[in-house]
C-alpha cells in the first residue's frame, strides 16, 4: 500500500459516507448503517495496508495522526447514530471527515518507514488510537454545543442536551484511557510516568476542562448554556494539546512531543 | 455569600483564599522545597492528611463547611482553580531556574501547590463519603475519585524519594558510581558492568537521514549479595534489579560501542501510583458503560 492510493480509498470511503447521510436523512436507517458501516471498512483498509507496508502503525506524524481521526469522526457518528437516531449527524461526521482528508491530500507529510526507539512500545498504538477516538468524539460533542447556543435559539430540549452530555462521558473515559495508557509507557520509555512535559501539561488541561464541565452538568442541571461555554473553552484546550503546542514558545523549547 | 447553602462563589472565594496565602508562604517562605518530604516525612504527611480528611467528615454535621466540601458545589471551583493555574503552567516556559519568576517554576509555585491539594482534599473526602454509604452502583464514583487521590497524592509525596541517577559505564569496566541532576555522585549497592554497546540503523532506502532503530547495550549487573543479573538494556526495555530501573539513556559519539550511559530509577512509591491509576482506569471504564446519562425525552425544552 502506498500513500498515492489515498485519494482513490479516500474518495469510496468518502462516497459511502455520503450516501449513509443522504439515507440518514430519508430515515431509511439500515441503508444508512451499512453503507456509512461499508465506507469506514474501505478506509479501514487502507489504513491496515498502511501499516503493514510501513511495517510499523501509521500513528507518528501528523499526517498520520488525522488519519486516523479521518477513520474515528464517522465511527463515531454511526455509534451516536445508531443510539440517537440524528438524522443530521452522518452529514455532520463525513463533513469533518472530509475536512481532513483533504489537509490531508493537500499537505502530505512525509510517511517514512522509520520510527525512533522511543516510539517503538506496544503501548504506542493504543496510546494515540484513544486519544484519537476521544478527540472525534469532544469535537461532536463541541459541535453539539455551538448548535444549543447558536443555532437552537430557545428550543433545545432534554434530549439534545443528554446527547452532548453522553458525547462528553464517553469522550472523557477514553482520554483517560489515552493519558494513563501514555504514562505507562512512560515509565517504561523515559523512567518516570508524567514529567509535566508540555504535551503533559496540556493533556492535563484537557482533562481537567471536560472534568469541570461533568462536575458543573451536575451541580447546575438547568444551566445549560454555561456547560455549553465550558465545552468551548475545553475543546480550545484540547486543540492546543494536540497541535497548538507547536507553536507555543513556551513547548517548543522543551517539549519531547513536538513533531 | 456565606449564606447556606453555599454554592459556587464560596468555592470560588476559598480558592482565591488558598492562592493569595500561597502568594504570602511564597513570598516569606521561597518556593516548595519538595526535598524536605523526603522519607519518613511524607509517610507522616500522608498519614495526616488521612487523619484530617476522617475528621472532617467525623465533623460533617458539626461544621457546615465541612459538609458543603463532600458535595460536588465544592468540587466545581476547585477544578476550576486546578485548571486556571495549570493554563498559566501551559503557556510559560518551566525551567529550572530563570524564566518568568515564581510562574516558571509552577510545581515548587505555593499557590498552586495549595489549589492542587485543596482539589485532592475533597476527592479524598467525597471518596471517604461514598465508602462510608457504600453502595454497588457507587463503586464506579469510588474507583473514579479515590484513584485520582491515590495517584497525585503518593506520585507528589513519592517524588521526594523518587531517585533519578546517571550512571556511566565503559566497557568492561563495573561502574558502581552514579550521579544525579545537581552533579553529587551516589555510591550504588551494586555495579553494572558493560559488555557491548550496539546502535541498529535504519537501512538508507528507509529512511535516508540515517535513523537509529535501536539502541542496546549487553551488560552485568553485580550485586552486593554476590549475584549476578546478565542481561540488554533497550530503549523501551529496562532492566529490573534489586528495586532499581535501568534504562538506555545515552552513549558516546566520540568512542562507538566503548561507552554507554544509563539512566538508574528507583520510585519506592510507584506500586501506590499503579494502583491508583488502574483505578482510574477501570473508573474510566465504569463511565463508558454504567455513568453516561440515559437519554431524555425528545420533546422536553429545557
Amino acid at each position: 500500500m502506498s500513500w498515492d492510493l489515498f485519494i482513490w480509498f479516500a474518495l469510496a470511503a468518502v462516497l459511502c459516507w455520503a450516501a449513509g447521510a443522504f439515507f440518514a436523512w430519508k430515515d431509511r436507517r439500515a441503508s444508512a448503517c451499512t453503507l456509512t458501516g461499508l465506507g469506514i471498512a474501505v478506509f479501514f483498509a487502507f489504513i491496515l495496508g498502511m501499516w503493514i507496508s510501513l511495517e510499523r502503525p501509521p500513528l507518528r506524524t501528523m499526517g498520520e495522526t488525522r488519519l486516523w481521526y479521518s477513520f474515528f469522526v464517522p465511527v463515531a457518528g454511526l455509534l451516536v447514530y445508531g443510539r440517537w437516531r440524528y438524522k443530521w449527524i452522518l452529514s455532520f461526521s463525513t463533513i469533518l471527515s472530509l475536512v481532513f482528508i483533504c489537509v490531508n491530500l493537500l499537505k502530505p507529510e512525509i510517511h517514512s518507514k522509520a520510527l525512533m526507539p522511543a516510539l517503538q512500545s506496544p503501548w504506542f498504538a493504543p496510546h494515540v488510537i484513544v486519544y484519537m477516538f476521544a478527540y472525534a468524539l469532544l469535537g461532536a460533542a463541541t459541535l453539539m454545543a455551538v448548535f444549543l447556543l447558536f443555532f437552537r435559539r430557545g428550543r433545545t430540549t432534554a434530549h439534545e442536551v443528554a446527547l452532548t452530555d453522553n458525547l462528553v462521558y464517553t469522550g472523557l473515559a477514553f482520554l483517560t484511557f489515552g493519558m494513563l495508557f501514555g504514562a505507562l509507557w512512560a515509565k517504561e520509555a523515559w523512567g518516570h510516568y508524567w514529567s509535566w512535559d508540555p504535551k503533559e501539561t496540556w493533556a492535563a488541561i484537557t482533562w481537567l476542562a471536560y472534568l469541570l464541565y461533568i462536575h458543573f452538568r451536575k451541580a447546575e442541571p438547568d444551566d445549560w448554556r454555561r456547560a455549553c461555554w465550558i465545552l468551548l473553552l475545553a475543546f480550545i484546550c484540547l486543540q492546543m494539546c494536540w497541535w497548538g503546542i507547536n507553536y507555543l514558545p513556551s513547548a517548543r523549547a522543551t517539549s519531547v512531543h513536538v513533531y | 455569600m456565606w449564606n447556606k447553602p453555599w454554592r459556587f462563589a464560596e468555592g470560588f472565594a476559598i480558592g482565591g483564599g488558598l492562592v493569595v496565602l500561597g502568594l504570602l508562604l511564597q513570598w516569606a517562605l521561597g518556593p516548595v522545597e519538595w526535598g524536605l518530604l523526603a522519607f519518613p516525612v511524607n509517610l507522616a504527611v500522608a498519614a495526616l492528611l488521612l487523619v484530617a480528611i476522617v475528621v472532617t467528615y467525623a465533623l460533617r454535621r458539626k461544621v457546615y463547611a465541612f459538609d458543603w466540601m463532600m458535595h460536588i458545589q465544592a468540587a466545581v471551583p476547585a477544578i476550576a482553580w486546578a485548571l486556571a493555574l495549570t493554563i498559566v503552567m501551559g503557556l510559560t516556559v518551566q525551567t529550572d531556574r530563570g524564566g518568568i519568576p515564581w510562574l516558571s517554576q509552577m510545581l515548587t509555585f505555593w499557590p498552586f501547590v495549595l489549589v492542587y491539594a485543596w482539589m485532592v482534599f475533597i476527592a479524598g473526602l467525597s471518596s471517604l463519603n461514598h465508602i462510608m454509604h457504600f453502595r454497588i452502583k457507587e463503586i464506579p464514583f469510588i474507583l473514579n475519585h479515590l484513584g485520582v487521590f491515590i495517584a497525585l497524592v503518593s506520585g507528589t509525596l513519592g517524588g521526594a524519594d523518587l531517585q533519578q541517577l546517571e550512571l556511566t559505564a565503559e566497557k568492561d569496566v563495573p561502574e558502581s558510581v552514579a550521579m544525579d541532576e545537581m552533579g553529587f555522585r551516589h555510591d550504588l549497592d551494586f555495579s553494572v558492568e558493560l559488555h557491548s554497546f550496539i546502535i541498529e540503523e535504519y537501512p538508507p532506502e528507509t529512511s535516508p537521514m540515517r535513523m537509529p532503530k535501536r539502541f542496546a547495550s549487553d551488560v552485568s549487573v553485580h550485586t552486593k549479595g554476590g549475584r549476578t543479573v546478565r542481561g540488554t538494556v533497550e530503549v523501551n526495555k529496562p532492566l529490573k534489579v534489586d528495586g532499581w530501573k535501568i534504562y538506555q539513556y545515552d552513549y558516546d559519539d566520540s568512542r562507538p560501542g566503548e561507552v554507554s550511559i544509563f539512566e538508574i530509577v528507583r520510585d519506592p512509591w510507584l506500586p501506590l501510583v499503579y494502583a491508583g491509576i488502574f483505578m482510574m482506569l477501570a473508573g474510566a471504564v465504569c463511565v463508558l458503560f454504567f455513568m453516561a446519562p440515559k437519554p431524555g425525552k425528545k420533546e422536553d425544552r429545557v
